[in-house]
C-alpha cells in the first residue's frame, strides 16, 4: 500500500495563504491568552485539590451543597466520570482538617453511596512559585539547545525558522488550552506540570518534522545545482511529505489510544500532544521551510551549509 | 557479512543486558505469587526467613513503580527556620516582630535563604541585627553567616529526625531528602493512613515539664491583659483625642454593677460574659479556666502578641489542654497558667514506651530519663509534691498531675491518650526526638491505592492497544518491511522496561505514556528508511543497493531529529519533578533505544533475508 507517492503540490507558492492562516491563529490564540489567560493548574498556581470517587454516579449539586454545609470553600466540579468530582480550594497547612470535615459530611450525607478520596494535590505558593520558574527554564532551554544544534547542522537561517517554527506550534496549542480550558468535563486543559511535558513534547515532534524536511533541502541543494531554491524546496517538501503524514498517522494513533483510555490528567496531555502533531506536521509542510526560502530570497549570501 | 557479525554480537549483548536488568523483576513477581499461594501466616514467614536475601535483593533491584501507580504520600516539609531564628533572638520588640512579620510574607515566596531576607528587611528598617543577635559588635554579615550555618544545620538534623520516625513507623523504600536549603521531600510509597503520617512527620515533639501556677497569679495576669486589651478598644473607637479618652476612661471606671450587658463585653474582651463563649471563662467556685472551641483561635492569637506579653509577668504564659471537655455548651478546653521556663525538657529522655495504663484501660507513654533528667526530675518532684506539673508537648498541655512524691528513678507518663495508634505514634517522636524547628507541609500529593490500581490497568491497556494498532498499521502499509520494523519496536519496548530497571528509575503513569508515545514515534525511523528504499527504488534501483542506500541516506534525518528530541527530553528531566522526570526518562531511554533497534536490528534482519533471496520490492508493499 501506498499514498502521496510521486506527490507533487505546490506547498511553496501557496506560502503566503499558510502565512495569513498562521498568523490568525497566532493572533486569536494569543488575543486569549491575554484576555483569558489560563485556566492554572495546582502546580503553578497553588492550592488543594482533592478527587473524590464514589461507587456509583453521583448528583454534583448535592456534594456541592452539603461540602457548602460544613463551611469549607472551594469549588466542586465532575471529575472526568459523574462517579468521581474533584474540590479545589486555597492551600493551607493543615489537610487533616480539611480531609477529616469532608470525609465526615461525604459518610453522613451519602450513607448509600460509599466514597474514597482518590487523590490529594497541595501545593503551597513558595512551591508553585518553584514549579513556574523550572517549567519556563525548560521550555526556552530547549528552544535555545535547538537553535544552537540546528545553527551547527545546518545553518543559522535553518535554525532560527526552525525554532519559529516550534514558537508558532506551542503558542497555537497553548492558545488553545486558553480558549478552551475548563469548558469541558473530561478534560480541563489545565495548564500544569503535564501541560509543560506536552509542549516540550511538541517542540521535540515539531523539531524532528522539520529537520527531516530540511535534511532533504540539504541534500538537493548539493546534488541540484541549477535548479531554482523554489522548486528545490518545494520538491523536498513533497518527497518526504509521505514520511511526514505516516508518521504523523502513527504517533496520533497512539495519542488517540492515550486519549481515550488514560484519566482526565494524561487526557489532557494527550490533547495538547495530538493538536501539537496536527499543527507541527502542518507548520513543517507549510510554514519552517517557507520561511528560510523568503528569508533567503530577501538575502545576496548563498547558503554555507554543513552536515 | 562480517560486518553483521558485531551487529549481531552487539545485539545479543543488548538482549542479554536486558535480561538481567529484568531478572530481578521477574523474581520479586515470582516471590510474590508464592507467598500468596502459601496459606498460613507461619509457613509465609518460614518462607520469608529462608529467603530473605534473595527477596530483598530482588526488591531492591526491580523495576519501581512510581507513586502514583502504587499510591502512597509525596510531602514536601518546610523547616521553620524563621521561627528557629525568632526564637534564638534576644530581647525582641515590636519594631523586631514587625520586620519578622515581613520577611515570612517574603519567604512564602521566594526562595532565598531566611537570613538573606532578614539582613534586607532589617537594613530596610535601619535596624543593626546585632541588636538580636550574637553580640553587638558582630556586623550583619557575620550574623548572616552564622544564622546561614545554624539553619543548615538545623534542616540537615530535621532530615534524620524525620527518617528515624519514618523508619520507627515501618514503611518500605520511604525516600527522604532535603532541597534547596529549608525543604524536606518525603516519598512513602504504599502509605495510605495520611492523617497519621502527616501527624508522625509535622509533629515538632518538643517535650516539656512545667510548674502549673496558682489560679489567683492567673487571674490577676488576666485582668491585666484585659485591661490593657479594652483600654485598646476604646483608643480604636474614639481616636486619640485626650479629652474623650478621658472621658471613655471615667466611664469604664464606674461599678461593674451599672454597666450594660453590651459595655461589659466590649471592657472585657478577654472574658467570656454572661453566657456567651468567645473568651475566657472562669469557673467561679475552682478557679479554673477554660476556652471554648469557639474562641481558641481569638485567645491563642491574643497570647501569641509581643504587646500582650510584655503586659504579663515574664515567668508566666497560658497554654490550652491538648482535649477537649464536652459540656452543654459544647467542647471546651481547659487554659494552664504555667511557669514560663521549663523544669526539665525532652533531651533526657532515652527511652519512651507505649503500652495501657494499671488498670488497662487507657493508652499511656511511658519514659526513661538519663542521669542528669533523672537528679534533675528527682529535685523537682521532691520540692513540689501536692503541687501540679504540666506535661507540654508541643505547646499543649497533655496532662497535668499531681505529685504525690519525689521521684527518684527517672520515669514519668504521659496519658490522656484517645488510642494506642496515638500512643504508639507518641512514642516514635519522643524516641526519635525533637525537630530543631517546627515544619510545615508545603507540598502534598496523595494517591489512594485503588487509582493506583486503576491508572496500572489503563496503561498496560494503552500500551498494548498502542502497541497494536501501530503495529497493524505497519505491516498493511509496509508489508514485510512493516513486520520487521514491529519486531524492532517489540524489542524497543523490552529495552526501554530494561533500562527502566537497570537505571533504578521508577516508572510513573505520565512514564507510561511516554512509553506509549515512543510507540509512535519510534517506527519515525523505519519509516524514514522505507520511504527511501521505496524511493531508490522506484528509480530503477536493484532491491540490495536501494536497501544499502536507503539505509545510508536516511540516517543522517533520524540522527539530526533524534538528537534534538533527546535534547528537550533532557531538559525535561533536569526541571521536572517526580512524575514529569518519569515522562522524561521513558522518552531518552525510548529515542535512544530506537536508533539501535530501528537501524541495527531491522539491517541484519534485511541483510539475512537478502543473504536468502527473499527481498524483492514487494517487501516494501
Amino acid at each position: 500500500m501506498r499514498f502521496l507517492e510521486n506527490s507533487n503540490f505546490d506547498f511553496i507558492g501557496k506560502r503566503k495563504t499558510a502565512y495569513i492562516i498562521s498568523v490568525t491563529l497566532l493572533v486569536v490564540g494569543l488575543a486569549s491568552m491575554i484576555v483569558r489567560q489560563f485556566n492554572l493548574g495546582v502546580d503553578f498556581k497553588g492550592g488543594t485539590e482533592i478527587v473524590v470517587g464514589f461507587q456509583s454516579p453521583v448528583d454534583v449539586a448535592k456534594v456541592r451543597s452539603a461540602v457548602a454545609s460544613q463551611n469549607i470553600s472551594g469549588q466542586i466540579k465532575e471529575y472526568g466520570s459523574p462517579r468521581e468530582i474533584i474540590l479545589t480550594t486555597d492551600f493551607s497547612g493543615d489537610l487533616n482538617e480539611l480531609q477529616a470535615s469532608l470525609s465526615r459530611v461525604l459518610t453522613r450525607d451519602f450513607t448509600d453511596n460509599p466514597h474514597e478520596i482518590l487523590r490529594i494535590d497541595a501545593v503551597g505558593p513558595s512551591i508553585a512559585d518553584d514549579l513556574k520558574w523550572s517549567a519556563l527554564q525548560a521550555v526556552f532551554g530547549a528552544l535555545a539547545m535547538i537553535l544552537i544544534y540546528v545553527g551547527i547542522r545546518f545553518e543559522f537561517k535553518f535554525a532560527a525558522a526552525g525554532v519559529m517554527a516550534i514558537f508558532h506550534d506551542v503558542l497555537v496549542v497553548a492558545g488553545l488550552f486558553s480558549l478552551l480550558g475548563g469548558a469541558f468535563s473530561f478534560m480541563p486543559l489545565e495548564v500544569d506540570q503535564s501541560t509543560i511535558a506536552a509542549f516540550l513534547t511538541i517542540v521535540g515532534y515539531s523539531i524532528t518534522d522539520t529537520v527531516v524536511v530540511y535534511d532533504r533541502i540539504r541534500e538537493n541543494i548539493k546534488v541540484r545545482r541549477n535548479d531554482s531554491y523554489e522548486k528545490i524546496f518545494n520538491d523536498s517538501i513533497n518527497e518526504t511529505l509521505s514520511r511526514t503524514i505516516i508518521t504523523a498517522l502513527t504517533t496520533l494513533l497512539t495519542v488517540v489510544v492515550l486519549f481515550i483510555f488514560a484519566g482526565p490528567t494524561i487526557r489532557s496531555f494527550a490533547f495538547g500532544i495530538g493538536i501539537g502533531i496536527v499543527i507541527g506536521t502542518y507548520s513543517s509542510i507549510f510554514v519552517a521551510a517557507s520561511v528560510v526560502l523568503d528569508w533567503q530570497l530577501r538575502s545576496n549570501a548563498k547558503f554555507k551549509l554543513r552536515g | 557479512m562480517k560486518n553483521n557479525q558485531s551487529r549481531i554480537i552487539l545485539i545479543v549483548a543488548f538482549i542479554a543486558l536486558s535480561g538481567w536488568f529484568l531478572f530481578p523483576t521477574y523474581q520479586d513477581y515470582n516471590f510474590a505469587q508464592r507467598l500468596r499461594a502459601i496459606g498460613s501466616p507461619e509457613d509465609s514467614l518460614a518462607f520469608v526467613k529462608e529467603n530473605r536475601k534473595s527477596i530483598e535483593k530482588a526488591q531492591e533491584k526491580r523495576l519501581k513503580l512510581g507513586l502514583d501507580l502504587q499510591g502512597g504520600i509525596h510531602t514536601v516539609l518546610e523547616v521553620d527556620v524563621l521561627g528557629l531564628l525568632e526564637a534564638k533572638a534576644r530581647s525582641r520588640d515590636e519594631a523586631f516582630d514587625k520586620a519578622i512579620a515581613v520577611v515570612r510574607e517574603q519567604a512564602k515566596t521566594s526562595s532565598e535563604p531566611i537570613p538573606v531576607l532578614m539582613a534586607k528587611e532589617f537594613k530596610r528598617q535601619d535596624i543593626r541585627m546585632g541588636r538580636y543577635f550574637y553580640d553587638l559588635r558582630d556586623t550583619d554579615e557575620e550574623i548572616v553567616k552564622r544564622l546561614n550555618k545554624e539553619a543548615e544545620d538545623a534542616v540537615t538534623r530535621a532530615k534524620e529526625i524525620i527518617r528515624n520516625r519514618v523508619d520507627q513507623f515501618g514503611v518500605a523504600e520511604p525516600s527522604i531528602t532535603t532541597k534547596g536549603g529549608r525543604r524536606i521531600i518525603v516519598e512513602l510509597p504504599g502509605v495510605s493512613d495520611k492523617e497519621r503520617v502527616r501527624k508522625l512527620l509535622k509533629g515538632t515533639a518538643k517535650l516539656e515539664f512545667k510548674l502549673v501556677r496558682d489560679a489567683d497569679v492567673g487571674f490577676k495576669a488576666l485582668q491585666e491583659v484585659n485591661k490593657y486589651l479594652a483600654r485598646q478598644e476604646r483608643l480604636k473607637d474614639i481616636g486619640t483625642d485626650s479629652a474623650s479618652i478621658a472621658r471613655a476612661d471615667s466611664l469604664a471606671a464606674l461599678p461593674d454593677s451599672l454597666k450594660s450587658q453590651e459595655q461589659l463585653k466590649k471592657e472585657n474582651p478577654l472574658f467570656a460574659i454572661g453566657d456567651s463563649d468567645d473568651g475566657i471563662i472562669v469557673d467561679p467556685r475552682s478557679g479554673i479556666f477554660y476556652v471554648s472551641e469557639v474562641a481558641k483561635p481569638k485567645i491563642q492569637s491574643i497570647f501569641s502578641r509581643a504587646d500582650v506579653r510584655a503586659k504579663m509577668p515574664s515567668d508566666l504564659e497560658f497554654l490550652l489542654d491538648v482535649r477537649a471537655m464536652e459540656t452543654e455548651g459544647g467542647k471546651i478546653f481547659r487554659l494552664y497558667p504555667l511557669k514560663r521556663e521549663a523544669e526539665l525538657e525532652g533531651g533526657v529522655i532515652t527511652d519512651a514506651r507505649a503500652t495501657f495504663s494499671a488498670d488497662a484501660s487507657r493508652p499511656e507513654v511511658t519514659m526513661k530519663m538519663n542521669d542528669i533528667g533523672t537528679k534533675t526530675w528527682a529535685r523537682v518532684t521532691g520540692a513540689n509534691i501536692d503541687k501540679q506539673i504540666a506535661i507540654v508537648l508541643d505547646g499543649s498541655v497533655f496532662s497535668a498531675p499531681v505529685v504525690q512524691s519525689k521521684i527518684p528513678n527517672g520515669s514519668s507518663v504521659i496519658n490522656g491518650l484517645s488510642s494506642i495508634e496515638e500512643a504508639q505514634d507518641l512514642e516514635i517522636v519522643l524516641k526519635a526526638g525533637a525537630l530543631p524547628a517546627p515544619v510545615q507541609i508545603t507540598e502534598e500529593r496523595t494517591v489512594g491505592p485503588s487509582l493506583g490500581a486503576d491508572s496500572i490497568r489503563a496503561g498496560l491497556f494503552s500500551v498494548l492497544f498502542g502497541f497494536t494498532t501501530v503495529a497493524l498499521f505497519m505491516i498493511v502499509y509496509y508489508r514485510t518491511a512493516g513486520f520487521i520494523a514491529d519486531f524492532a519496536l517489540l524489542f524497543n519496548i523490552i529495552f526501554v522496561i530494561a533500562f527502566l530497571a537497570g537505571f533504578s528509575a521508577t516508572l510513573t503513569l505520565p512514564g507510561i505514556a511516554g512509553l506509549v508515545l515512543t510507540i509512535g514515534m519510534a517506527v519515525d525511523a523505519n519509516v524514514l528508511i522505507f520511504e527511501r528504499i521505496r524511493e531508490e527504488s522506484s528509480r530503477g534501483k536493484l532491491p540490495k543497493l536501494a536497501l544499502e542506500l536507503g539505509y545510508n541516506r536516511a540516517f543522517s534525518a533520524i540522527l539530526d531529529s533524534h538528537v534534538t528530541t533527546f535534547g528537550a527530553a533532557a531538559l525535561l528531566y533536569t526541571f521536572g519533578i517526580g512524575p514529569i522526570q518519569g515522562f522524561a526518562v521513558t522518552l531518552m531511554i525510548g529515542i535512544a533505544a530506537s536508533l539501535f533497534t530501528a537501524i541495527v536490528i531491522t539491517k541484519v534482519v534485511f541483510d539475512w533475508m537478502l543473504e536468502q533471496n527473499k527481498v524483492s520490492e514487494v517487501s516494501f508493499g
